[in-house]
């Protein structure tokens, strides 16, 4: 036999602190597969700061390929002489990826071709014109989020990026983010420790991404990088990652030292349906770490994927499923998928009361965009993911796009005359219900009779267009000209602008 | 052939007078082999919405702002006769699984002009795709999906769909009943979730229909549609693997060029299923295509046709999108190593002509010699080195050495910095 050994030598991961610790913890590691000259795959491991990948291949071998992937997508392909007997070294090295060491860490997350990691970056990447972006930090405590005071302990500016370093209490944590361009949407963030995010101008190709590139880490590094395999469908990396679901279960086994890398397991496990690698029990302790709301719908998802036995475990799911929502939304986007899946078996079998938790998963679906594996939806309060774009500074916000004022009003008409003819609906058609309602409020008619008239007829001659549809479609800013009153905290030192970031030295 | 159908058994060979057995009118192929295991195939196009715009019926009371579509029809036929050609005409490219050949293949169309399938026993004219034959339809597949745990089951649809936090697809019949108008559309997501209870084997859907978020739908408590099946709560989810990939991403749209061709969509499809896909690990046998394998390349076709057409055109991007869940079941078992289609040029293009443009491996070498046009060419796939070389030897090359082309699509420009 041959040894292979696949060195990782990521230079930024030694600036780049790993918390918590956890004995198992790779630092900065990625997935390497070993190919022969057609492309099948020999063999395949982790290469990670702290250990090369180990890889025995037949003593036939005499030329292959080491390919390194990132989560982007974006690969680095090296040969291999195997002439001889004994063990070959091959290094993968983060030279010249990036200016700024800081921001080195996010670029295996950003788009393959990302300019972060391009010294002759163009003009596009300039983020600059998004000084007047803000940011603000909300928190859910006991029933309701909160907004709290921006206190980064470090800030990081570049003509590319922006960087915050932010200390999390054990809450479920969301960033908003908003300008007179860039519509409001949050980011959830991992509570219970350090959290480093950062933003950069969008250099994806598609017209329909949102202007601002935010990614954010918690500081565990081969944790997440499983999870932004998984949230891209990389399953095969991912797996790779998971070291065949031992890392997985060790994540999992480890719940009580660290419950953000639990959840990463649980999800792991779920999407390869092996979920019945763990005991039940540990799915069960695990939701009780209520500031980390992913927990609740993990364990709910478990009962339903093994079926539901009895009314014990009926109401069970479903109190899960509403915990999970009463703790405030998941931290990753994984969790949407199984707050979307919960809600489609469930609600056959909730009582109606249970509505308006059904109307919430409805809400939180339309609303959702991209940012990776974290969490992140359109809105303007964080209870109340919306698909109306949100623009403006915090205390002048107005709609991206509006909808008619007699079209409203004659949908509310119909949904009343709906609860009047059948009484009290089902669960299905009262959540549905629900979700009409909420986006009635978005489209009051108090406001809307506040529209300028010619704003209403240019309105009305696009009303097949745009009528129809709501939230995705880019189809131009129509706005209010009149500011609303804000119904959210818009306490001043509660939010900070993006162009301050860094303004004041701390780095650079 | 034995008429063993994965209903009630047949007397007569087939094909059948399907009106007359069962009712199931879908059901164009089946190779009577239904012990084994096999590929099972639902396969549903609509364009014929005879209550939406421009149809020929009674208009809905609220058509949604949607119209007839020209592409389903002809998608669905190609997609259907790509499932059927290795059976219909040997050697033709088409479904290669030596583990799970094909089984049965249900088919609904609904166009204003009947759509026939070319099938080993000649033509079919497939029946509409209203609500109630679709849900006929659903149920013998799940029969037959149900015979063998070592089954696949491929659900394709393509026509009109729009969503809430669920996707609902619509059936002909959309907007028949102005008393219950969505009574005529089903909810896939929920389907989806009910199926996966029912079988042991592996589950690819394939939905090529818009994803855009109605208000319509969004602001009106009557709007429901129903699942094809509802799941039942007390089964745990049985099947290996599920892979779901949908035209498009959440709220946005599906596209087709205009004037009755395949949708972009399908096109990526069946252009991904016919080798430009595949992985294999050691020791396999086969190169396997699988719900990953096939969304990265369905995803990258369409990347690269929207880049090739969107200058001019105003045409709008569209990116798939997939959920993939369980162990790695293949659809596709390819006995050769998939292709690459290469875009090899060189910049600036003032000096292409002066270039010899070459790809090699170790088995072979393939060259475009001093021609002012990119070096198109389909390679198997594998480690190359790639390169522009003057042959007259004055001009300055450009070789990039163990460059790893994989399936679908390579493009280099040389003569750039990589």
């Amino acid at each position: 036999m041959k040894t292979l050994r696949i060195f990782l030598n990521y230079h930024y991961s030694l600036a780049f602190p790993e918390l918590p610790q956890r004995g198992s913890a790779q630092g900065v590691a990625l997935p390497v597969k070993v190919l022969d000259e057609q492309g099948t795959i020999l063999a395949d491991g982790i290469a990670s700061s702290r250990k090369p990948a180990q890889i025995e291949l037949a003593d036939e071998n005499q030329r292959v390929f080491a390919r390194l992937t990132w989560p982007s997508g974006r690969t680095e392909t090296q040969e291999l002489d195997l002439s001889g007997s004994g063990s070959f070294d091959i290094t993968f090295s983060d030279a010249g990826i990036s200016r700024n060491e800081w921001s080195a860490w996010a670029i295996p997350r950003l788009n393959k071709g990302t300019q972060l990691a391009k010294s002759d970056r163009s003009f596009n990447l300039e983020i600059g014109r998004y000084a007047k972006v803000w940011l603000r930090i909300w928190r859910f405590e006991g029933t309701e989020w909160k907004s709290t005071q921006m206190a980064p302990s470090m800030q990081y500016k570049s003509d590319a990026a922006r960087q915050i370093d932010l200390s999390l209490e054990r809450y479920p944590h969301l960033l908003q983010i908003g300008g007179s361009d860039v519509p409001w949407r949050f980011i959830a963030l991992p509570g219970g420790g350090p959290c480093r995010v950062l933003l950069t101008p969008n250099d994806s190709n598609d017209l329909r991404a949102d202007p601002l590139k935010v990614v954010v880490t918690s500081f565990r590094t081969d944790v997440e990088t499983l999870l932004e395999f998984l949230a891209r469908d990389s399953i095969r990396e991912a797996s790779t990652m998971a070291g065949s679901e031992a890392v997985a279960y060790e994540l999992f086994e480890d719940k009580f030292n660290d419950p953000i890398a639990a959840v990463v397991g649980g999800y792991f496990l779920l999407r390869v349906e092996n979920w019945e690698r763990v005991p039940l029990s540990w799915w069960n302790y695990l939701s009780s770490f209520s500031w980390v709301p992913d927990t609740a719908i993990l364990h709910c998802i478990r009962l339903l994927r093994a079926g539901i036995t009895g009314e014990d475990s009926r109401l069970t799911a479903l109190r899960l499923f509403k915990d999970c929502l009463d703790r405030g939304w998941p931290v990753y986007e994984e969790g949407l998928q199984l707050l979307q899946e919960a809600g489609s078996l469930l609600k056959h079998i909730a009582n109606a009361a249970d509505a308006p938790y059904f109307s919430r998963v409805d809400a939180l679906s339309l609303a959702k965009t991209w940012a990776g594996s974290s969490l992140s939806f359109y809105g303007r309060e964080p209870a109340k993911p919306s698909t109306v774009l949100w623009v403006g500074m915090p205390d002048a916000p107005r709609r991206r796009q509006l909808a008619s004022r007699d079209w409203v009003e004659q949908v509310g008409q119909f949904n009343s005359q709906t609860v009047k003819e059948e009484g009290i609906p089902d669960v299905s058609i009262a959540s549905r219900l629900l979700t009409s309602s909420e986006f009635i409020k978005e489209f009051s008619p108090k406001t809307s009779m506040q529209f300028a008239s010619s704003e209403n007829e240019t309105f009305r001659s696009e009303r097949i267009e745009s009528d129809l549809y709501a939230g995705r479609r880019s189809v131009g800013p129509i706005q209010s000209k009149r500011k609303e009153r804000a119904r959210v905290d818009t306490k001043k030192g509660n939010w900070m602008l993006l162009g301050d970031i860094g303004s004041d030295n701390s780095s650079g | 052939m034995a008429g063993t159908s994965c209903g009630p058994a047949f007397s007569s060979a087939w094909p059948y007078d399907f009106k007359s057995k069962e009712g199931i009118v879908s059901l164009v192929f089946d190779s009577g082999q239904n012990n084994n295991p096999g590929t099972h195939v639902l396969a549903i196009g609509v364009g014929r919405y005879p209550h939406l715009l421009r149809g020929d019926g009674r208009l809905a009371a609220k058509p949604l702002g949607l119209k007839q579509l020209d592409s389903p029809p002809v998608s669905v036929r190609a997609l259907s006769e790509w499932f059927l050609a290795p059976v219909t005409q040997s050697n033709s490219v088409g479904f290669i699984n030596s583990a799970a050949p094909i089984a049965t293949l249900h088919a609904l169309a609904s166009a204003s002009e009947s759509v026939t399938l070319a099938t080993p026993n000649g033509p079919v004219a497939l029946e509409a795709a209203t609500r109630s034959n679709i849900d006929a339809a659903f149920a013998s597949w799940l029969r037959c999906l149900k015979r063998n745990d070592g089954n696949v089951g491929v659900f394709y649809f393509c026509g009109h769909g729009l969503m809430l936090s669920d996707h609902y697809l619509l059936a002909e019949d959309f907007g028949g009943n102005d008393l219950q108008p969505w009574a005529a559309a089903f909810d896939i997501s929920s389907t989806i979730r009910a199926v996966e209870r029912e079988v042991k084997g592996a589950l690819y859907f394939f939905l090529d229909a818009c994803r855009e978020v109605s208000q319509e739908i969004a602001l009106s408590a009557g709007a429901n549609p129903s699942a094809l099946m509802a799941a039942d709560l007390k089964l745990k989810v049985s099947r290996s693997s599920l892979t779901r990939i949908s035209a498009t991403g959440e709220g946005q749209l599906a596209f087709a060029e205009a004037g009755g061709h395949v949708s972009r969509f399908t096109k990526a499809l069946i252009q991904s299923l016919s080798g430009f896909a595949g992985i294999k690990a050691a020791g396999q046998a086969a190169w396997e295509v699988d719900g990953e394998t096939l969304a990265s390349a369905i995803r990258k076709i369409l990347e690269y046709d929207w880049e090739k057409t969107k200058d001019g055109k105003g045409t709008q991007l569209q990116l798939s999108e997939q959920i993939i869940h369980g162990r790695a079941v293949p659809l596709i078992r390819l006995n050769f190593s998939p292709k690459v289609a290469v875009e090899v040029t060189y910049s600036p293009e003032t000096k292409r002509a002066l270039y010899e443009l070459y790809l090699q491996s170790a088995a072979m070498r393939v060259a475009q010699t001093q021609l002012d046009k990119p070096f198109e060419v389909d390679v198997p796939m594998g480690i190359y080195s790639v390169g522009a070389v003057d042959p007259a030897g004055i001009l300055e090359a450009d070789v990039r050495p163990n460059e790893d082309l994989r399936p679908p699509r390579y493009n280099v420009v040389l003569g750039t910095p990589s």
